[in-house]
Order: C-alpha cells, then structure tokens, then sequence
C-alpha cells in the first residue's frame, strides 16, 4: 500500500476516534435499536383492550363473556351502558367495543347463526383487524368446545393445517431483528459518509489534500477503506449482540453473512460518498442522504411492507436500494442457512450496485478547486 | 431591538432559501416520500405466487385449488409433483405459499368426514405468513361453507369500523408519514444551525454582535419553524387532495396544533445543536433522537403493548402526541379540549428544551 493512502487512511481513524459521535453511531444507537426491535416491538402477537356488552343475560352468554377475560390477547371491560362504551373508544381507551345482542343464545339453541355486533376503532388500521379476529377467534373456540351448543355445531369437513417452515415458532423477533441492521447499518453507509467529503471541501481541508501527490484513487479508497473497517466492526458487534444477548437462532454460516454484509456496506458507501462529492455541503448532503438512504431502506426494504405487494413503479425503485437485497438475504441467512440461490442472487446485485457506484464516486471526484 | 431581531431572522431565512439546492432539497423530498411511500405501505400481501401439490387431482380439489386462484391474494398457481421440490422452490423464494391435498381428499369430502389440506409458510417472512395464513383458512372455510354446505349454529362477527369504514390502510400512512417527514425537516433544519455556524466559524460574528443570547435563539428558531409548518401543511393539503383523506377535526386547530408540536421538535433540534461542536454530531445527534423516538411513538406497534419502561419512556416522545393529535384532528373528529391535553406535554417539551438551550448558549457566549 502506498504511503499516502495509508497516511490518508490513519487521518481518517484518527478523526473517527476523536469524534464521540461516531461511537455513539456505530455501536451505542444500534444497541438500542436492536434493544427496542426486540422489546419494545410487537407485530404478531399485539394485545388489544376491548369493552363488552352483554344484552343477552343468560347463564351461557356470560361463560362467552369470561372466555374474552380469558384470553391473554385481551384486556377486557365489562360496560353496562353502551354510549359510555363507545365513547371510550372515540377518547382512545378501547380498540373495540363487543355487544351480544338479546337474541343470542336463542339463535343458537335453534341451531342457527347468531350475530355478535362488533365496533372496531378504524384509525388505528392494524389493531382494528386484530379486533376482528381475536373477536371472531374467541368466540368460534366458545362456540365449538366450551358452549352447550357446541352439539348444534357441524364439524367443519375441511380445514387446514398450517405449517411454517424455518420459522415454525413464527416469532416476527427472528425476521425483524437481523432485518432491521439493514436500516440501522444505512447510518454508518450513506448517513455519516455523505457528511465526510462534504466536511473536507466545507472546511477547506480538501485543498490541503489536492496539494499533496495524492491521486484519485488515493483520495476516494481513503474515504471507502476506514468506514469500511468502522461499518464491519458495527455490524460484527450487532451481529454478535443478535446471537447470544436476544439470542436469536443463527442457521447460516458467518463467513457468507459477513461476505454479504461487506457487499452491502461498499453500495452504502458509494451511495454517501457519492451524494457527499456531488453536494460538497454538509447540509445538503445530510438531507439527501435521508431522502435516499434511511428513509427509504426503512419503508421500501421489504423489512416493515411486503416488495411483492407494492405498485410496480415502487417496486422498480426498490431495485436500487442496496438495503432491499440485503433484508432478503439477511432474513433467509438467519432462519434458513444459506440458499446457494438467494446468496448467489444478492451477492451478484450488490457487487453490480456497488462497482456502478465505486466509478462514479470515482469518476465525479474533483482534482482541481476552480470546476 | 426590534430591528436587530427581525434582521438576524431575515439572516437564517436567507441562509436557508437563497441557495436553490437547499429550497429544493427541504421542499421536494418531504413530498415525493409522502406519495411514494403511501403507495408502497400496506398491510395486505398481494400478487402471492402458491404452489400446489393436488394429489387427489378430482373435481372437489380443483374447486379448491380454484378458489385460491381466484381470491385476489393469490397470483400464481405452479403445480408440484413432490414436497421436495416445493421445499426448492420455497427455498429459493419462488413461491411464498404451498398447498397440499392428500389423495383420499375426494373421498372424505364426499362422504362429510372431516379432513385437513395443508398449508405451508415461508416463515422467514414472519409478518406475510402470519397473513397469508388467515387468507388461507379463509379460503379453506368458505369451501367448506358454500361448496360442501356445512351450517349449523355458528357464529357471525358483524363489524363495523369507526373512523376508517373500509379499513383503508393509507389513512393510517399518510397521517403517520405526515407527522413523520415533518419531524425529520424540522430536526434537519435546526440541529444543524448553531452547529454548523460554530463549525464555519461564523458564531464568532454572532457573539461579538449586540445580540442578546435569548434574541439569537428566537432568530434561530422562528424561520426553522416557518418552513416546517409551511412544508407540513403542503404535505396535508397533498392527502387531501391526492388521496382523499378525510378532515374531520378544526383546521384552526390543528393549524394551531402543528405549530405547537413542530415548536417542540425545533426544542429538541436547538437542545442538540446547542451542545454539538460540529455538524457531523448534530446530525448524528438528531438521528439517536428520531430513530428510537419513531419506532416506540406508536406508529410501528401500539404503545400500551411494550415493557413498562418503554411506556415511561414514551411519556416524554413528542413523537406520539404527534400522532395522537393527527389522528384525532383527522380521522375522530377530536375536540379542542381532548387536543389540547395532548398539546400540553409537547408545549412543556418545548419551554424545557429552549431554555435549555439558551442556558447552553449563553454559558457558551460568555
């Protein structure tokens, strides 16, 4: 290696180690997140409070009203007046409000359908479909095994038996986890990389820089090479705290996680470097690198929403995310092990991402201050 | 003192608008993620590709099959000769979904004994298969209801949403990405501004002029605030328009109510930007605020679902009064005193982090 990247290289470190906040972003922040993605985050199993009111005051009804207290997945109220009831749910305090109406246990004893009538909260999207099914789950178990009526009941002929594979606990712990250090390794990538080129013009010491014999390629690998070094130590340390503190379950092989994880983190690079010798303003490039670096590797990854679900126009946009190949391998590494397939594929659009990217990084560095 | 005031506030205007890269980069950002991410955020699983094993290969098991194909979940439909070559295509994520029908399938459904299709799950994908499932049994128990004419007592769940009749999943983005992108604006605008003249060596200039400290903080706060407010009442007219979200709360109010909860990030903004030397740990700063701030404010996962010490925590979150307020003023027809009951944490935030950030000014200055 030459003297003058390994000098450039050294100035880098040192202005790396100095600075706390480079600390707090490479291992402080991730721990905390991974912290919150763990406890904090609940996203198959959400309990939800729901009021009921029972209308058909019969010995049976309120067996159905005691399975409700029962399950863990609901907190449950007893309401004797209706308004008060849905007013609670307008101040926030229910998600939903259950009324078994009069004719309930009748309907039933006939060997009919009974209507159980229920009143969702719509503004918090996703928990009103909790209601629904926990509402529906609930009772159904009632009806078939806990109820007299359970012999007016036909057995249904078919039903399905589901199965996960990879995941058979199905806990969202094991997806979200290892998927969220796509967006938390973005921080390291485009956030803090798009600042450091930026930084050199912004405070002139890029002159200083020009005027040594230092070529290009020193110049731009002297940026790539420490936050390279800096963005492995981060993810080596989330990795390690997914693995044995949250001790989430590791099937893959390390070596081709870290061979991935390196591929990544050279497009994230690109990506801030890019962004930071286009901008050459500290300002500037911190809003742009939000705006196609965080943001984006949060919303279009595939980690929060399903690719496959989106319009194509957004789908075609969430090619050019580094983070969205990532989240796809990350996740099949840790409950699969490695898919010869979905590595190989990865790998292959993250090294395309990351050499367009290292050239034109390359190719918009200026030598000269007057252009 | 007047005068002085409004020319430092003319000052950071200017330093923020008179650079068409900078109008541009504050401005259209904040809108183009709104419209992308709208229409990317949602919660059903469409264009699902199932592979099938039909081992019965009869006219009930094509009915079934058929019904899968369908539902407007189910996409594509790839027939398989054995498991082993399901478990490859799921492997490579090919398919999402497998279903199996035994080879007595026919019989039994026939003859109304009971008997089970198995469905199997990518499970990495833990949040798609948990709602593929229920598409599935969904399928499987309409079959069982309409083509095989199973009845007898049971039981409907007779829904009704407030607020969001049809459950239209964008109402939740947009009002959630609304407060969202405003936050960012609002935190990228100020914690940088003291940082960043501290940085350029520009602050000396302020120190020296007759300024008072309280007077540089006010021309440091009011512009950041203009243009968040401007930026995020932009952003609400787009989902009025664009995409129809309903306004079912006081304009007045919620106009109020912005400037309120965006004085309280402008707080926070200072507050970092106070106590960072240069800009690179302003923003870093702003990030180990916003990202823990976003994913504990509600809007990932309910609040009162987390560990009591992420509750108390989010006590203190401006980020989910936030979305408290905005999904009030919006969608529940909230009034003013509910409203304002949530404002007044955010006004608190506010008054602590200014001051805060005044106290760290003027001990810098002096």
């Amino acid at each position: 290696m030459n003297p003058i990247l390994k000098a450039l290289i050294f100035k880098e470190f040192k202005q790396i180690v100095r600075d706390p906040s480079t600390i707090i972003i490479a291992f402080l922040l991730p721990f905390i997140l991974l912290l919150i993605y763990m406890y904090g985050i609940q996203l198959d199993t959400v309990r939800v409070s729901l009021g009921i009111k029972n209308d058909d005051n019969t010995p049976e009804t309120q067996t159905l009203v005691k399975s409700f207290g029962h399950s863990k997945y609901v907190n449950s109220t007893i309401y004797d007046d209706r308004n008060e009831m849905y007013e609670d749910i307008v101040r926030g305090k229910l998600r939903g409000a259950i009324t078994i109406p009069n004719d309930f246990s009748k309907k039933l004893s006939k060997g009919e359908t009974a209507d159980i009538l229920v009143i969702a909260d719509g503004s918090e999207t996703n928990l009103a479909n909790y209601v629904q099914s926990y509402a529906s789950a609930i009772s159904a178990n009632w009806l078939n095994y806990a109820s007299k009526y359970k012999y007016k009941v036909e057995v249904p002929v078919v039903s399905t038996d589901i199965r996960y594979w990879f995941n058979q606990e199905i806990d969202s712990h094991h997806f979200i986890l290892p998927g969220s250090l796509a967006v938390t390794m973005t921080l390291i990538g485009i956030l803090l990389t798009a600042l450091v080129v930026a930084r050199e013009w912004e405070r002139g010491t890029m002159e200083a820089i020009l005027t040594t014999k230092a070529t290009k390629m020193d110049i731009v690998l002297g940026k790539y090479i420490p936050y390279f070094i800096l963005g492995m130590c981060s993810m080596m340390f989330s990795v390690f705290m997914i693995v044995t503190v949250f001790q989430i379950p590791f099937r893959g092989s390390y070596l081709i996680l870290f061979a991935v994880a390196g591929l990544f983190l050279i497009s994230s690079l690109g990506f801030g470097l890019l962004i930071s010798t286009v901008l050459k303003n500290q300002f500037l490039a911190s809003q742009a690198a939000l705006s196609v670096g965080f943001l984006p590797s949060l919303m279009l990854s595939g980690l929060v929403f399903p690719i496959s679900s989106m319009p194509l126009w957004i789908q075609w946009i969430s090619y050019f995310i580094p983070a969205s190949y990532f989240v796809s391998f990350i996740t099949s590494e840790f409950l699969a092990g490695t898919v010869m397939i979905v590595f190989l594929a990865n790998s292959l659009y993250l090294s395309l991402l990351g050499a367009i990217l290292f050239f034109a990084v390359y190719h918009k560095t200026q030598m000269r201050l007057d252009q | 003192m007047r005068t002085r005031l409004f020319s430092l506030i003319f000052k950071e205007f200017l330093a923020i608008w008179k650079d068409p890269k900078s109008r541009t980069l504050i401005l259209l950002p904040p809108i183009l993620q709104l419209l992308i991410f709208v229409n990317a955020a949602t919660m059903e699983v469409k264009n699902i590709k199932l592979g099938v094993i039909d081992r019965s290969n009869s006219i009930e098991s094509r009915e079934l099959i058929s019904r899968f194909e369908a539902s407007r979940w189910f996409k594509k439909v790839v027939y398989v000769k054995n498991e082993k070559n399901l478990r490859i295509l799921m492997n490579n994520k090919l398919i999402m979904a497998g279903l199996l029908i035994d080879d007595d399938f026919n019989k039994r459904v026939n003859a109304k004994k009971p008997t089970k299709v198995q469905v199997v799950l990518d499970g990495r994908q833990t949040n798609s298969a948990g709602i593929i499932s229920s598409y599935a049994s969904q399928i499987v128990s309409s079959y069982d209801k309409t083509y095989i004419g199973q009845g007898g007592a049971g039981i409907n769940i007779d829904i009704r949403n407030w607020f969001n009749p049809n459950l239209e999943f964008k109402w939740y983005t947009l009002v959630s990405m609304i407060t969202l992108l405003s936050v960012v604006t609002t935190l990228l605008l100020t914690s940088l501004s003291i940082a960043r003249e501290r940085e350029l060596g520009t602050f000396e200039q302020l120190t020296v002029s007759p300024l008072r400290p309280v007077e540089i903080l006010i021309g440091k706060t009011v512009p950041p605030l203009c243009i968040s407010v401007v930026v995020t009442l932009v952003m609400m007219t787009i989902a009025k328009l664009c995409f129809n979200l309903p306004f079912t709360g006081n304009i007045y109010l919620l106009i109020f109510a912005t400037i309120v909860a965006l004085l309280s990030i402008v707080g926070i903004g200072l507050f970092i930007s106070s106590i960072c030397k240069t800009q690179q740990q302003a923003i870093l700063g702003a990030f180990t605020f916003q990202m823990p701030a976003t994913l504990i404010s509600g809007f990932v996962s309910p609040i009162e679902d987390m560990p009591q010490a992420f509750q108390v925590i989010s006590a203190i979150n401006p980020l989910r009064y936030h979305l408290v307020i905005g999904k009030g003023l919006f969608l529940k027809d909230m009034q003013a005193p509910d409203v304002i009951i949530n404002l007044i944490p955010l006004m608190l935030i506010a008054l602590l982090t200014l001051s805060v950030a005044t106290y760290m000014f003027k001990a810098k200055l002096d």
